[in-house]
């Protein structure tokens, strides 16, 4: 019975480690799909007045189960491109990036948030239609 | 020895440590589910998102060849804009990026009865992109499994497809009001004439091809709209026409019932130095208040004016729009640079020119007014495709659809040294071949675009051409 008692906590911090864990993983396929479709929005928005926010509001309705409001999304045009693009005005050809951040969640009973600093990123970069 | 075994089988002490045993290996097992399973389902989803990206951006550089370099470009290797670091180990696979062709009867079954075409210099109409990434395991190392492979596949048909996304653009339409448009056309049907003229013909493709545009902001609308132009214009349309007039006052008499006849001696001008007016060419400025609620808006559009006689507009089938007076005879490198020079500050919208005309410019001293140097009444034709080939370089995508046009030189361009057809001038006007269309009425025919013929089809065509590309299910991909 003592040695029951003594294992059972770390039983189950193995096993909501592992819930958590899953959880995790599940938020990165979620954030990396919805990176997707907010750049896919992103590279068929040229011209369109409200293109950046168009894609972060694509973004958030594509993160499904997660909280929009911890999502950070940042749309980068490389120096690269041929034009000066900004969000209003999008030039065929160049291309945009589209990342988003998500905080990582790994609260444990007991032990706290073991990995505070983690932060989940995904990024996708296409070409502007 | 009966009574040890007696005893260790009714001993309970350490029987926790085999239960941990057998449970940590279950939990290994589950750990491997969780965190190994979990990884390799985000890099799969991380390699999808980056072949989409790379064959979208392949499809946007089609029809030119080098699609699938561009498409490789945007990949998931360690060279491509998409590569992450969390994924090092991506490689495309089976020779892609590939450009390959959709048939027209595969793009059927999705319900797409007009897409684009194969026969171009990329020799395809869609992009595919295979990807493959080793995802190395943590826990699952322990149950020998070193890695998990995951594939992603993604095959996008190039902008040119009915029923895609519209994107903006500006776009001026050329026509020819020379008189040669006056001739009938028997070929050409659906116009809601019994007897149609060519410019009968053209007016009507140019209503197809205004019912397949957007013109407002998809989101916001119109807004304010003031001389035509909307507050949020997304696909403006503009109207040129030759020959030109001799003042901008006359731009009245192409839309509004032909209440006044416009002749040599009466608005229309005689041709000059292609980058001086007059003559006017522009009928109608960019304009974006073409359609209300959907349908063409022939109560307060110019430009609806100019080619329809319905819907609030008081002109009859008979008597309606643009004019084609002739006695000028057919120059239009001018009209080409007077269109080019519409798009001066425009930002990031795309720019377009379709030209519609049978090609033959011909036009000789006695068309342009006195003074005029003979650089200019000398070689029409290839005026025009430098012209042409001058709004490409500047960015613009230049769209001709040759009408009646002549392969034979004599008939055709009589100015030009070398000998030059109006077939052929309209087919190098063009930015590529695949934005040159032909009636095919007099054997002039489109090698990219050979099964569109009509001016409905072409126009139509034409107009899905300022739409998205397209993601297509991978199922149609026959390597």
């Amino acid at each position: 019975m003592f040695e029951m008692a003594m294992l059972t906590p770390l039983m189950v911090m193995l096993l909501v480690g592992i819930i958590k864990t899953g959880t995790l993983f599940y938020n990165y396929i979620t954030l990396a799909d919805a990176v997707a479709v907010g750049a896919r929005t992103l590279a068929t928005s040229r011209g369109v007045s409200t293109a950046c926010s168009s894609a972060e509001t694509a973004l958030d309705n594509a993160a499904l189960n997660l909280n929009t409001s911890l999502i950070t999304p940042t749309i980068t045009f490389p120096s690269t491109n041929t034009h000066s693009d900004s969000c209003t005005t999008m030039y065929p050809g160049d291309t945009v990036e589209l990342q988003a951040t998500y905080p990582c969640d790994l609260s444990i009973p007991f032990l706290g948030n073991v990995w505070p600093s983690c932060t989940l990123t995904s990024e996708t970069t296409v070409r502007i239609e | 020895m009966n009574s040890q075994l007696r005893r260790l089988y009714h001993e309970q002490e350490g029987q926790a440590l085999f239960m941990m045993c057998a449970l940590l290996v279950v939990l290994l097992g589950l750990s491997a589910l969780s965190i190994d399973l979990g990884f390799a389902l985000h890099a799969q989803r991380e390699l999808q998102a980056s072949a989409d990206a790379a064959a979208t951006a392949g499809a946007l550089a089609l029809p030119y060849a080098t699609a699938a370099a561009t498409a490789k470009s945007f990949d998931g290797e360690p060279t491509g804009l998409n590569y992450k670091a969390d994924l090092p180990s991506v490689t495309v696979l089976n020779g892609t990026p590939a450009v390959t062709c959709i048939s027209a009867t595969q793009l059927a079954t999705l319900g797409i009865t007009v897409g684009p075409t194969c026969t171009n210099a990329a020799g395809g109409n869609a992009v595919v992109v295979q990807e493959q990434a080793i995802v190395p395991t943590f826990f699952a190392k322990l149950l020998g499994v070193q890695s998990i492979k995951v594939n992603a596949n993604s095959l996008v048909l190039e902008k040119g497809s009915e029923g895609a996304a519209p994107e903006p653009v500006n776009i001026m339409l050329i026509v020819d009001t020379t008189h040669s448009m006056t001739n009938g056309d028997s070929n050409c049907t659906g116009t809601g004439i019994s007897n149609p003229t060519r410019e009968d013909c053209a007016k009507a493709g140019a209503r197809t091809l205004l019912s397949e545009l957007q013109p407002c902001d998809p989101i916001k609308g119109c807004g304010t709209i003031t001389n035509g132009v909307a507050q949020y214009a997304y696909q403006s349309v503009g109207l040129a026409v030759f020959p030109g007039l001799t003042a901008t006052s006359y731009d009245v008499d192409e839309y509004n019932c032909q209440a006044t006849g416009l002749s040599t001696s009466n608005g229309i001008s005689l041709y000059s130095n292609p980058t001086t007016a007059p003559p006017y060419y522009t009928v109608v400025p960019p304009a974006s208040d073409y359609l209300s609620s959907g349908n063409l808006n022939g109560g307060s559009s110019n430009l609806v004016k100019a080619v329809d006689w319905a819907n609030g507009n008081d002109c009859s089938s008979s008597k309606y729009g643009l004019q084609d007076p002739g006695g000028a005879g057919t120059y239009y490198a001018g009209v080409i640079n007077e269109a080019q020079s519409k798009f001066a500050g425009s930002t990031g919208a795309e720019n377009a020119i379709i030209l519609l005309s049978d090609g033959a410019a011909n036009a000789t001293q006695s068309d342009f007014v006195s003074g005029t140097s003979s650089t200019y009444y000398t070689n029409d034709c290839h005026q025009a495709i430098s012209a042409g080939q001058a709004a490409t370089n500047a960015g613009t995508l230049v769209y001709t659809v040759a009408y009646g046009s002549s392969t034979s030189p004599s008939d055709s361009c009589t100015t030009d040294s070398p000998a030059i057809s109006g077939c052929t001038t309209m087919s190098e006007i063009a930015s590529n071949l695949s934005m040159f269309y032909s009636d095919d009425a007099d054997g002039c025919q489109s090698t990219d675009n050979p099964n569109l013929t009509s001016l409905n089809q072409i126009f139509a065509a034409i107009g899905y051409n300022f739409q998205s590309t397209r993601v297509l299910p991978f199922s149609l991909y026959t390597p």
